[in-house]
């Protein structure tokens, strides 16, 4: 589910990453009033060990395949979710940096559709609402499934929003829609599961671990305040609702606009109000010129001269720096 | 003077119950003079480790006294002790926590609020100690398990630290590196106290030996006389030292 | 389990890379960082037929590759599986716009075509500048250029200890892996059976190490703080690197 920088344009990169940098920024307010000092060697050592168990293929029964652990979710259940959530997004800037798994532009995005949901709305509102009066091993596996599933379809489906708003694929939603949230629910399952087996074994191991638990009853308590709750819960709702309102505006025809209509079309069907709210959030975040370059990018200035103008451009350079390098190094000599 | 005087000290582990309470440690009395090497040996779950802890202010005291280079041990002088004792983790790569051999080493310094000209001074002069200065930048993760240790010792030596604790230093080192942590132990001037199973190890790094065996002191004195005596070894879970031990089996 | 192992193999390349004499290595990180960044904003900025002028940004690491002896080579070798997959990013891209852009001789160039070839070729010059910014400096360079940004110190804090750990726990779950697959032959994942424990296990594990790093820390007066230094103090020629290319760059763009 990582996105490639080639996959947002600036505006969406850019609300992404302040979007992503609100969610930090509130993480690092919330666990500096818990113990931080602690918890800062355990985030630092609990990140590298998702990184590594990520990397472990665990085999699911009956099939040739197998799924990996889910991070987000895991972390949460023991650090809690805001640690969580700035622990992810340290894995997923490595995984950017090291193995160009996402990209860096495309970070604030990655950051949202997998760090985010999976540590708040899955390890924080799933798991509390379902561990949170009793934990037990049930419930704890509940949680687990529910939250990645839960985590994963809206990861999936924030990708396709960005994909489209940032206009790059010719892809219509509905297709792109229909592709991702099965396979999420498929991945969701898999990797609800494994992290299910992995959170049950601790809480037999040594329940203390996870976060929230409470030797007396067995009850959980969320660190978090009720004010943290409904925080996250208004914004969670505010952007659901505002994405859903968008494209339900976008597609006023509802269901009629389907396949068939796109398939007649040869524009990119994720248009009207989508882009407009697009070039809105441009207005608004003013960070990036994209469309001050907009005569240049139209479909009319494509030509094949153009492109071979790009090409000899490209070629020249190579030539110059070669032969700059050559005659560095045959003076060195 | 002594760097350590222990009285009478004790500790258990358990809740504040008192339930499940298992006493680890039972009235010990101690005293380790400024630039003396001593052994602590005894089985598994004798209380070593937990007595190390316990100079550092890593667990809390339950009875008695520790005085560590003068300072009681109390919550209101635990940083003043901790920049007099260095603790020497088995595990050195959790001891290690920082990228590069330098920055790990000038970690502490940083800490302790000094300037970046006294942090690199104390820094090379620590890693000069352990003849690590080459491998300054190098990253951890590319150091070899005796060049860890050496970093490891480094870093508590940039401190300052006048007595020092190693936890099991030999293991798992080959028996170059082995020889090698010997003789740098050996070179440093501070007072240490070596816990270990690794009798050869003591029999070459200290002078005294402690026997520890179900949280108390068995027996105290020379190291030569203690871990030459089998029928006393033996009665605490322990085997002679190898050297002394040739063709015995 | 080769993929753990070459992953492993490749942090250690990377860091050998990074700490290669070099002028590009020697820049200060922060503009690098920020150079690359604006490189990658410019160049997802381009219209979706905008493949003349996309092409054209390739000077910039055209520039960087040859005058930083990095090899493309080498790229290609390792991001191979990346690579391939920002390719086929805009793979449906002709079959539905299928608008007639030129001909070329008898062949008609359709919009789809020449999006496709402009997301894939974005894709691979973002892939590439990252690159070039990671095989030229190092993890601890990047974390200090993100505290220059007043990006919070726990944080960058979190980040460098994630970084210091994943070959320590990378080497782990190897060996782990490696006794597990020794003594269950022809297996090639884990078992439903003992994915609770083997990751459960190595999750407990990490959790004493965390306590171990924590207290090795405190011994050595850590109050919440952890200091960063830059191997480094920027000069001169930093700035004009970052003044030449943010000059360079932007003509290229707004040409």
């Amino acid at each position: 589910m990582h996105m490639a920088d080639a996959l947002v344009s600036p505006a969406v990169a850019g609300t992404m990453y302040a979007v992503s940098a609100a969610a930090a920024a509130y993480s690092v307010k919330e666990i500096k009033l818990e113990d931080l000092d602690k918890k800062v060697p355990a985030m630092g050592v609990m990140g590298a060990f998702v990184f590594a168990t990520q990397m472990i293929n665990f085999t699911i029964p009956g099939t040739g395949s197998s799924g990996h652990l889910c991070g987000g979710m895991l972390l949460s259940a023991v650090l809690g979710p805001c640690a969580g959530f700035l622990t992810m997004i340290a894995i997923l800037a490595i995984q950017s940096l090291l193995f160009a798994d996402g990209g860096l532009l495309a970070l604030g995005c990655n950051v949202w559709n997998m760090a985010f949901y999976g540590c708040f709305i899955g390890g924080f509102l799933i798991w509390r609402m379902v561990t949170g009066r009793k934990m037990t091993k049930g419930r704890i596996a509940a949680a687990s499934v529910i939250g990645c599933i839960v985590g994963l379809q809206l990861g999936a489906f924030s990708v396709t929003v960005q994909t489209l708003i940032s206009g790059i694929t010719e892809l219509p939603f509905a297709i792109f829609f229909g592709m991702m949230q099965p396979i999420h629910l498929a991945i969701g399952l898999v990797e609800g599961l494994i992290t299910a087996a992995v959170l049950v074994f601790i809480y037999e191991a040594r329940p203390e671990i996870l976060y929230g638990y409470v030797k007396e009853d067995g009850a959980a308590k969320g660190r978090m305040s009720r004010k943290g709750t409904v925080l996250v819960l208004a914004v969670f709702t505010l952007l659901i609702g505002g994405v859903l309102s968008l494209f339900a505006s976008g597609y006023p025809d509802g269901l009629e606009w389907s396949m068939e209509k796109v398939a007649g079309t040869t524009e990119l069907a994720a248009s009207g109000s989508v882009y407009q709210f697009a070039e809105k959030l441009q207005g608004i975040t003013a960070v990036l010129p994209d469309y001050a370059f907009k005569s240049t990018d139209s479909a009319a200035g494509t030509s094949f001269s153009g492109i071979v103008g790009g090409i000899i451009v490209l070629a020249a350079c190579f030539f110059v720096c070669m032969l700059i390098k050559k005659a560095k190094y045959s003076k060195e000599q | 003077m002594s760097i350590l005087e222990i009285e009478k000290l004790s500790f258990s582990y358990g809740n504040a119950h008192g339930k499940f309470q298992r006493n680890v440690l039972n009235d010990i009395s101690l005293q380790v003079a400024d630039s003396e090497s001593v052994g602590l040996i005894g089985e598994n779950g004798a209380g070593k480790s937990t007595f190390l802890k316990l100079l550092t202010g890593l667990l809390e005291i339950g009875d008695g006294m520790i005085r560590v280079a003068g300072l009681e041990m109390k919550k209101e002088n635990l940083k003043d002790i901790r920049a007099e004792t260095g603790y020497v983790f088995q595990d050195s790569d959790s001891q290690l926590f920082m990228s590069t051999v330098y920055e790990d080493v000038a970690f502490a310094p940083r800490n302790y609020g000094k300037k970046e000209e006294e942090v690199e001074a104390a820094a090379m002069s620590a890693l000069k100690q352990v003849h690590m200065e080459e491998k300054k930048d190098r990253q951890i993760y590319r150091l070899s398990g005796g060049e860890k240790k050496l970093a490891a010792i480094a870093t508590v030596l940039a401190v300052g630290a006048k007595l020092m604790l190693l936890d099991e230093p030999s293991v798992a080192l080959d028996p170059k590196n082995r020889r090698n942590l010997i003789r740098i132990l050996n070179e440093l001037p501070g007072a240490k106290i070596i816990a270990s199973h690794d009798l050869d190890f003591v029999y070459d790094t200290c002078e005294r030996v402690i026997l520890l065996s179900g949280g108390q002191i068995a027996a105290e004195g020379d190291a030569k006389k203690i871990l030459t005596d089998r029928e006393l070894l033996e009665r605490h879970g322990l085997e002679l030292p190898l050297s002394f031990s040739r063709g015995q089996y | 389990m080769s993929r753990i192992s070459d992953a492993i193999s490749e942090l250690h390349k990377l860091d050998m890379e990074a700490e290669k004499p070099g002028w590009l290595q020697g820049i200060h990180p922060l503009p690098k960082l920020l150079i690359t960044l604006f490189f990658l904003v410019l160049t997802v900025s381009y219209g979706k037929y905008n493949l003349a002028g996309l092409l054209e940004m390739g000077v910039y690491l055209i520039v960087l590759f040859v005058f930083g002896d990095i090899s493309f080579k080498l790229l290609l070798k390792r991001m191979k599986v990346i690579l391939a997959l920002v390719c086929l990013m805009g793979i449906v891209n002709p079959f539905f716009d299928r608008e007639i852009m030129f001909r070329l001789g008898g062949f008609a160039v359709t919009g789809g075509m020449i999006s496709a070839v402009t997301l894939a070729l974005k894709g691979i010059y973002a892939v590439s500048a990252s690159y070039i910014l990671i095989v030229t400096t190092s993890v601890e360079d990047i974390c200090y250029a993100l505290q220059k940004l007043r990006v919070p110190k726990v944080f960058v804090t979190v980040l460098m200890l994630v970084y210091r750990y994943i070959i320590v726990f990378l080497k782990e779950t190897e060996r782990m892996m490696d006794a597990y697959t020794l003594r269950a032959p022809g297996q090639r994942g884990l078992n439903y059976k003992v994915w609770g424990t083997f990751a459960g296990q190595l999750l407990l594990r990490s959790m004493d190490r965390a306590q171990t790093v924590y207290d090795s820390m405190l011994l050595r007066g850590y109050d919440g703080n952890y200091y960063l230094r830059c191997k480094k103090a920027a000069e001169y020629s930093d700035y004009v690197y970052a003044a030449a290319w943010s000059a360079v760059l932007l003509f290229l763009r707004v040409r």
